[in-house]
């Protein structure tokens, strides 16, 4: 708020040096110094040098004191703005790199600032789903033990957190199964007996499923494992990790143009499928390479 | 809605009160109009103020009595501004976060000029016979805007503008970097 000082009822300035009796009724004096130098066009009678003093009110010490401390705190922030800013846009760039299926360039972008906000629910959920996609799912699922004691405001967030989780939990086997293979770690016809057995009580589990089908195209039963790998991509036609395990099989039994057609199918959808890129780049690299020795032969 | 004295929010938001006379008083010093009592702070109502006396020059006045518009809102931009960054992408806030939102929020909300200030323009711009008409014509929806800040702080308006200038402007903008 600001007071015109005519409306208020305040003190006016002490204006008693000169004695009224010897002022000109047709001067204009000074309300301050009773020089005769009033400038024209105010209401209030000052000459320019009191005007101009008064102009200069003394600002307290202690504003002056909040003023430099308000000053540092804005310098200090403004120190910050680079680096939150280079956050921020790195963040902006991984969502939009995760929405293109880009997610190895996300989880590289994403992994530094989960070092620096390392309790960040929103960080961790999203470099949780990108290192699952980039096929790290080491990474993927220790964030997901984390997660799992943590509490979530926000709902989308935690709807997020639960569909990359039953996403990791897909091709899961749980621990005390993984013990029994354990117990027999090079041997491939011991291990499909347990998962046979274990099968027969779970006969849903994924996991056991695709182990299943490993297992025996290690043994070289490759119309088994890929009748299993088949059936599976029948009920869950979108998913890339038994799509993968089913190119390599089929890499296994050299059929590798179905292979590259397969892997060819996951770039579409993931074009930074790491194991995807290695088999394309090297099915092709492989294929020019004949190509150009069968035409140098020509020549 | 709930009702909370205007004296407590004055009483928490009180560096937006002190930026906002200091904003009338420099803007007193930057026109050469004398002042003649300024109080940053007070717990009563009005809250501050500054006693100056009537600028010669009638747009002076109006930017006297607008000045704190202008600081004000820079000020709160720029000190939460560093702030909201964390806050827009991973609604990330530390100790210093909360403290420099809570600076610019309140120097922000106070950005607008008071009911005394709308009077002064009022009868200072308006109702002088010798300022020109286009200043009047410029003057007069700036008084309404004021007037109806001044009615809208029973709602919470203030509180709203200052939200909307040093968080939600900000986010808006920071979609636009990247």
């Amino acid at each position: 708020m600001h007071v015109n000082p005519e409306s208020a009822e305040q003190e006016q300035v002490n204006s008693a040096a000169t004695p009224v009796a010897d002022k000109s009724p047709w001067t204009r004096y000074c309300e301050n110094c009773n020089s005769p130098d009033a400038e024209e066009g105010y209401a209030t009678r000052l000459c320019a040098e009191c005007r101009k003093a008064h102009s200069r009110y003394p600002i307290h010490k202690q504003i002056k004191g909040a003023a430099i401390l308000v000053g540092i705190v804005i310098v200090y922030s403004l120190t910050l703005v680079p680096e939150r800013l280079r956050t921020y846009i790195n963040f902006e760039k991984a969502k939009q790199l995760m929405e293109e299926h880009r997610f190895h360039s996300a989880r590289v972008l994403l992994e530094p600032l989960l070092e620096k906000y390392d309790d960040n629910l929103k960080l961790r959920v999203a470099f949780m789903e990108a290192a699952l996609r980039d096929g790290n799912q080491e990474a993927a699922d220790s964030i997901n033990r984390v997660l799992g004691n943590m509490y979530f405001e926000d709902r989308d967030l935690l709807a997020q957190a639960e569909r990359v989780s039953a996403e990791l939990s897909f091709l899961y086997i749980a621990n005390d199964f993984n013990e029994l293979l354990d117990a027999h770690p090079d041997d491939d016809v011991a291990q499909l007996h347990i998962v046979d057995s274990l099968l027969e009580n779970n006969p849903e589990v994924v996991g056991l499923k695709t182990a299943k089908a490993v297992l025996n195209a290690n043994l070289g039963n490759f119309s088994t494992c890929d009748t299993i790998l088949l059936n599976l991509l029948k009920k869950y036609p979108g998913s890339v990790d038994i799509s993968r395990i089913y190119a390599s099989s089929l890499n296994a039994q050299e059929r590798y143009q179905e292979a590259d057609s397969i892997y060819s199918v996951i770039l579409q959808h993931y074009p930074e499928d790491p194991e995807a890129l290695e088999y394309v780049q090297a099915y092709h690299a492989n294929k020019n390479a004949t190509a150009d020795s069968t035409h140098q032969i020509h020549l | 809605m709930f009702f909370v004295p205007g004296i407590v929010v004055t009483v928490a938001t009180f560096p937006g009160v002190v930026v906002h006379e200091l904003a009338h008083q420099l803007f007193c010093r930057l026109f050469g109009v004398a002042v003649y009592e300024v109080k940053y702070f007070q717990v009563g109502n009005p809250a501050g103020y500054v006693i100056h006396e009537i600028p010669k020059n009638p747009v002076h006045s109006l930017f006297i009595s607008i000045g704190p518009f202008f600081l004000n809102t820079l000020l709160g931009i720029l000190i939460a501004f560093p702030a909201i960054i964390p806050y827009a992408h991973i609604g990330h806030l530390n100790i210093t976060d909360y403290f420099l939102m809570y600076l610019g929020v309140s120097i922000a909300m106070h950005a607008f000029p008071s009911i005394g200030d709308a009077n002064n323009i009022m009868s200072i711009v308006w109702h002088e016979p010798s300022t020109p008409l286009w200043l009047k014509i410029i003057c007069l929806p700036i008084c309404c805007i004021i007037y109806l800040g001044a009615i809208g702080s029973f709602f919470w308006l203030d509180l709203l503008y200052g939200i909307a200038v040093t968080i939600w402007l900000p986010m808006f903008l920071l979609k636009f970097i990247v």
